[in-house]
Formats: structure tokens, sequence, C-alpha cells
């Protein structure tokens, strides 16, 4: 069970064992690592960010009460730092790399199209106010749950329901020219 | 066509480009690092851990201090008109006033700026 090794591994840190974090390193670095791409959609930069977050989370290892589960505390923190990243970044200046998909188009052509839209729809998602980016960003990473959504940014479930609708009114406004031109695969034109 | 059929369809419209938004979203598949992430990871945090603890920054402290005391000093003094001679009766004080704001405010942004440089 991850939660009880979580709480062992942080226990033998905290005690001095400095290789106890390498197991917590390992069994998080693929949803912080995720999560920082959808942030930055930089592979180099999203491990960069990552890296930075487990070196925080280890100096702040102590400031995990044990009340709430560890993983909520560590997305928090890396959530916490990589908006803080994002801050930082000239929106210009951030390269974004094609996103992985997981559809699988019928034609060269409606691939084609896809890779338009799905590159479309994050470059949109990057535009987006840093606070109905972040809501939405961890909505999806979430598997779409709100509360978990709600925790992580650290605001009520309401201001992040309310953030995310107006995320995708935003969303659908500056996306509508590209669907309107016969993007995607047509369904909405 | 009636305006409620047009907002239907607008609807429609909106709804069907909502959920390609989610389906894209939701289809982001996981990340995987590099080999050499987890080592380097490692390597990071025990430069951390080896490096000194965060000290009180009592240089700074001291400092503000002594520039706090000095400016509370000379506001006394001109609150109780010990600062007569420096007036002269033309209202040099409070330009005087304004001068050593000014400077004050000068120099700490540069001391701030060259402290901050040190520490990074």
């Amino acid at each position: 069970m991850n939660a009880d090794a979580d709480a062992s591994d942080v226990a033998r840190v905290l005690r001095g064992e400095a290789s106890a974090f390498e197991r917590i390193v390992r069994r998080w670095q693929g949803p912080l690592l995720t999560l920082a791409f959808r942030f930055c959609r930089n592979h180099h930069r999203a491990e960069e960010m990552a890296q930075e977050a487990f070196v925080k989370a280890y100096r702040g290892l102590s400031s995990w009460s044990g009340a709430t589960p560890f993983s909520r505390w560590l997305f928090a923190l890396a959530a916490n730092h990589y908006r803080s990243r994002m801050r930082k970044l000239e929106l210009d200046s951030v390269e974004l790399e094609e996103g992985l998909s997981t559809a699988s188009p019928t034609s060269p052509h409606l691939e084609l199209e896809e890779r338009e839209v799905t590159s479309a729809v994050h470059r949109e998602v990057a535009r987006l106010p840093p606070k109905y980016r972040d809501a939405l960003i961890l909505y999806y990473f979430h598997s779409k749950d709100v509360s978990e959504a709600a925790a992580t940014l650290g605001v009520p479930e309401g201001t992040t329901k309310a953030w995310l609708h107006r995320a995708r009114m935003m969303l659908h406004d500056r996306l509508k020219n590209i669907w309107q031109d016969g993007g995607g695969d047509g369904r909405a034109k | 066509m009636t305006g409620s059929r047009i907002f239907g369809k607008m609807e429609v419209a909106m709804d069907e480009q909502n959920s390609d938004i989610d389906r894209i979203l939701s289809s982001e598949p996981d990340l995987a690092p590099s080999p050499t992430f987890t080592a380097s990871v490692m390597d990071a945090v025990r430069i951390a851990a080896n490096a000194p603890a965060l000290t009180f920054p009592w240089k700074r402290f001291l400092l503000g201090a002594v520039a706090a005391g000095l400016l509370g000093w000379l506001a006394s003094l001109g609150v109780t008109g010990k600062l007569h001679w420096i007036d002269g009766g033309g209202g040099h004080l409070a330009l005087l006033t304004i001068f050593l704001a000014v400077l004050v405010t000068f120099a700490s942004l540069r001391l701030s700026n060259a402290l901050s440089t040190d520490a990074g």
C-alpha cells in the first residue's frame, strides 16, 4: 500500500536515512513529471521542475503532518512550485511540445487535423489566465476529480468549479475559429 | 430560423466542442522519466541535505535596526524642535527630511539587492 510505504519512508528520512527518499522519488516521479509537463509542455523543463519539487519536498518533509495523504501534500507542494515557475517564464518563450495523444485517427488526413486541434487546445490552455489554467490542468491530472483538484490548489471546491467553468468558456471562445475552419475530425463544425 | 432554434444549434455546437476539449485533455498519457532522472534527483537531494541550514540574517537585521534607529532619532529631534538650527526658518528641515528619506530608500534598495546577490 502506497500510503503505508510513504509514511514509513518519510519517518526513515526524518530519522536521517536520506536514501529512503529514493523510494519516495521512484514511487512518485511519474506523476510529478506528468504534472510538470502539463504545466510547461516541455519534457526537459518538466524534469527540471519535478527535480526541484522533489528537493523542496525533501526539505519540507517534516511539515507533512500525516493527517492528509502524503500524495495530496506532495501534489500541492509540486503544483505550487510549478505555478510559481510558470509565473517566471515568459509565455512567448515557452516552447510547446506536441502532446502525446492516445487517440487513433483513421487516416493520415484525419491524423493531421487531430494533431492540429490537439496542439491548438494545449496552446490555448497554456494561454489561459493562470488560475483557470491551473484548475483545468489539475482537474484532468486528477482524472476529473474536483475535490482532489481543489485540495491541490488549496481553494474550496466551489471556487474550483467556478474556475473550471470559466476556463471552459474561455477555451470555447478561443477555439471557436479553429473548429469553424474545419479542424478536428469535423464532428463539431 | 427562430431565435430559440439558433440558440439550440449554438448550444449543441458548444457541447460537442466541449466534449472534444474534454476528450483531448483526458487522453494525455502519463510521462515516463528519463533513465537518469532518479539519480539526478537524489544527487540534488544529497547536495540539499549537506548544505548548511539557513541562518537568521543578523547582518541585514542589524543594518536595518541601525537605519531605523537613526531615522527614529532624527524624527524625534524634529518633533521636539531641536533641529531649528538646520531649519533656519526657511523650510529647509522639510527638504532635508525628504532628501534623507529618498537617500535611505535608495541605500536600502541597493543594500538588499547586494545582499540577495551575495546570498544567491
